[in-house]
């Protein structure tokens, strides 16, 4: 299971999302990040609840990097919990996307 | 469906238990091992890093590796044993030795970098003495995750 919400803050869409990231749930989590970055110039995903965090729910992150950079947009990544947060340093992303400790709004 | 058995003695717990080949059985395996680490009093972290190599295991073999609309696809066993858990990851898939994946370069682009191969980095990222081997119809996948 996983539910996202969105408000707009200080010129940024807040994407905020609930729940695992694993095989079941990436390609709805893929949709509502890639429709953010669709419809802002700015998303920001705060990850502050999301519980876990798979291989398949990293590729839906990076699958909406991937659109945000092909249509210029800034996408960032915030607020990762202890856990999920080693999830992003063992697959080295933290190297290429924008992650940050707090939400930047 | 979900067959488990969980035996208890002094010095030894395990628990078996079966999957089938769809990926909603992700929450099953989830509140399995959940079950598996209460009682060995191995919540947080090591919990989560079991959670993650199974599921890594269980979604290649649903997506990639034949095992998708197949019921009892996966055979998971779990035993904790003084400073370690061992698994034994069983499928029905095609043969696959997940050992032989190349690593993924993680210092690759953000183009190049959607391609596979993170599921099982991440499985050799956490457990230790993976071996592999093919019995009959199953795969056979052997680890351990130190505690």
């Amino acid at each position: 299971m996983i539910q996202a919400t969105q408000e707009i803050r200080s010129g940024w869409c807040v994407v905020g999302v609930t729940g695992r990231a694993d095989g079941e749930c990436a390609d709805a989590l893929e949709a509502v990040l890639r429709a953010a970055v669709e419809a802002n110039a700015k998303v920001a995903a705060d990850f502050s609840a999301l519980d876990y965090i798979s291989s398949a729910g990293i590729r839906a992150v990076l699958q909406a990097a991937r659109a945000a950079e092909g249509s210029r947009r800034e996408f960032a990544v915030c607020s990762l919990s202890p856990p999920v947060k080693k999830v992003f340093d063992m697959s080295g992303l933290h190297h290429i996307l924008r992650i940050h400790g707090e939400l930047p709004c | 469906m979900l067959r488990v058995r969980l035996c208890h003695n002094r010095h030894l717990s395990q628990l078996s238990f079966t999957l089938n080949g769809d990926l909603a059985e992700l929450a099953h395996m989830m509140t399995e091992v959940e079950r598996f680490c209460a009682a060995q009093g191995l919540m947080g972290d090591p919990q989560f890093q079991l959670t993650l190599a199974i599921d890594e295991l269980f979604t290649n073999a649903v997506r990639h590796g034949g095992c998708k609309g197949v019921a009892a696809a996966v055979e998971i066993r779990l035993d904790a044993a003084d400073g370690a858990v061992r698994v034994e990851f069983r499928d029905r898939g095609t043969p696959f030795d997940p050992l032989t994946v190349p690593p993924p370069d993680l210092k690759a682009p953000l183009e190049e970098r959607a391609k596979g191969g993170l599921g099982v980095h991440f499985v050799r990222q956490i457990m230790q003495n993976l071996q592999y081997d093919r019995c009959g119809e199953w795969n056979r996948l052997t680890m351990e995750l130190p505690t």
